[in-house]
């Protein structure tokens, strides 16, 4: 079980294009800013609840309250692999608590 | 002694300051000098510098990154009271060390300090600063910069974008040399909406040739890529915003400039059409984009 917190670090705009959700980075250089990101409705979800440090679990269990999702497992892998694309694009962190 | 130049409709009037004068009157905008202008839209005085005068400017700041085979860098910042300034330093420039511009909303200064003191010659087009300011401008505006060619067949505008390297001057090329069309530019343009919300390409004046301005409104926007075949596919909603606005220039200071590009170029796709275009260089893709009315 990963017990890590994950936070949104902000450093990006979130907007409604054409219907759909979708989040420009602010980070890197113009030329490097090629992968701009179109969210799915949960990913848009995550993406507004980390605005206060969440784990996985956490995630995961408001998630389930607003839709209706697979098995846990398969549920917590997607979100994990979602932080991780996050968390290499410098988009969310991982939250060291004191 | 004023000097004027129009670059995507937009007019900009230049006054040096002693002792400083300008190089060789209008020709310096490369084709896009203006004369008898009453009202500029953009007031620029130029003003002679020392090393110690630089403005530190450090809110929002942009520092360019990845650009190599240049000798200069730039950053776009804004001072602690809001205003734009834009800077940029020249490694082995023979006239100056840097140019800074502070850009206010109708016009601002533009200093620069000078590496031979006897030398009081400028140039208000010094490369990349008429870029950086354009697309500062543009953005104010809901318009935007893009790398792009953009051609004129017949009236009607086909606009090609890609990265580097992927073929925008050779689709422009094509199209010149299979219909005669005319490319309005096969490098950037300054896209902006017209009062009708339809997309005009304008060129801008470009760093190593002379050129007279065009413009076309623009009826297709073609995401293009090198194919094995020929292929034209349709492109819409966010993807289609979000794969032009990969292509358009800007420097993400603050996030007010993002949303603005994000909804200049939403306003552009709404009012013209997106594909994705695989192409073969030849002429073949010329004539089945025609045939498809894109």
């Amino acid at each position: 079980m990963n017990y890590a917190k994950y936070k949104s670090n902000g450093n990006f705009v979130i907007s409604e294009v054409a219907g759909e959700t979708v989040i420009v980075p602010m980070t890197g250089s113009v030329a490097k800013m090629g992968k701009l990101i179109i969210l799915n409705s949960t990913s848009s979800f995550i993406v507004k609840y980390v605005a206060e440090p969440h784990t996985v679990a956490e995630i995961a269990k408001a998630l389930s309250t607003e839709y209706e999702v697979p098995d846990e497992g398969v549920l917590m892998a997607d979100i994990q692999e979602f932080i991780d694309h996050m968390v290499e694009r410098g988009l969310f962190s991982e939250v060291t608590e004191e | 002694m004023s000097i004027f130049c129009k670059v995507a409709g937009i007019t900009f009037r230049y006054d040096a300051e002693q002792p400083l004068r300008f190089a060789a009157g209008c020709e310096v905008f490369r084709g896009f000098g203006v004369t008898d202008v009453q009202n500029a839209d953009f007031e620029i005085v130029i003003r002679d510098t020392k090393h110690h005068e630089k403005i530190e400017a450090t809110k929002n700041k942009f520092i360019a990154q990845g650009e190599e085979l240049v000798d200069f860098s730039w950053s776009v910042a804004q001072t602690d009271d809001g205003t734009d300034c834009i800077t940029v330093d020249y490694d082995n420039n023979p006239t100056c060390h840097w140019v800074q511009l502070q850009l206010g909303e109708r016009g601002g200064t533009l200093r620069i300090c000078r590496r031979d003191v006897a030398d009081t010659e400028v140039n208000p087009y010094i490369f990349p600063l008429f870029n950086l300011m354009l697309s500062r401008i543009l953005n104010r505006r809901e318009d935007f910069l893009i790398h792009c060619s953009l051609v004129d067949y017949e009236g009607v505008g086909y606009l090609f974008t890609a990265p580097s390297g992927t073929g925008k001057s050779t689709m422009a090329r094509l199209w010149r040399d299979t219909v005669g069309a005319t490319i309005i530019n096969d490098d950037m343009l300054a896209i902006r909406c017209d009062a009708n919300g339809n997309a005009v390409g304008y060129n801008i004046p470009m760093n190593y040739y002379n050129d007279a301005p065009k413009s076309v409104k623009i009826s297709s926007l073609c995401l293009i890529c090198q194919s094995a075949q020929n292929y034209i596919k349709p492109v819409t909603g966010a993807e289609a915003v979000m794969r032009i606005m990969t292509n358009t220039i800007y420097h993400p200071t603050d996030k007010e400039i993002i949303s603005r590009q994000l909804s200049a170029v939403g306003h552009v796709c709404a009012g013209a059409k997106v594909f994705e275009v695989g192409f073969r260089p030849d002429g073949d893709i010329v004539r089945d984009i025609l045939q498809q009315k894109l």
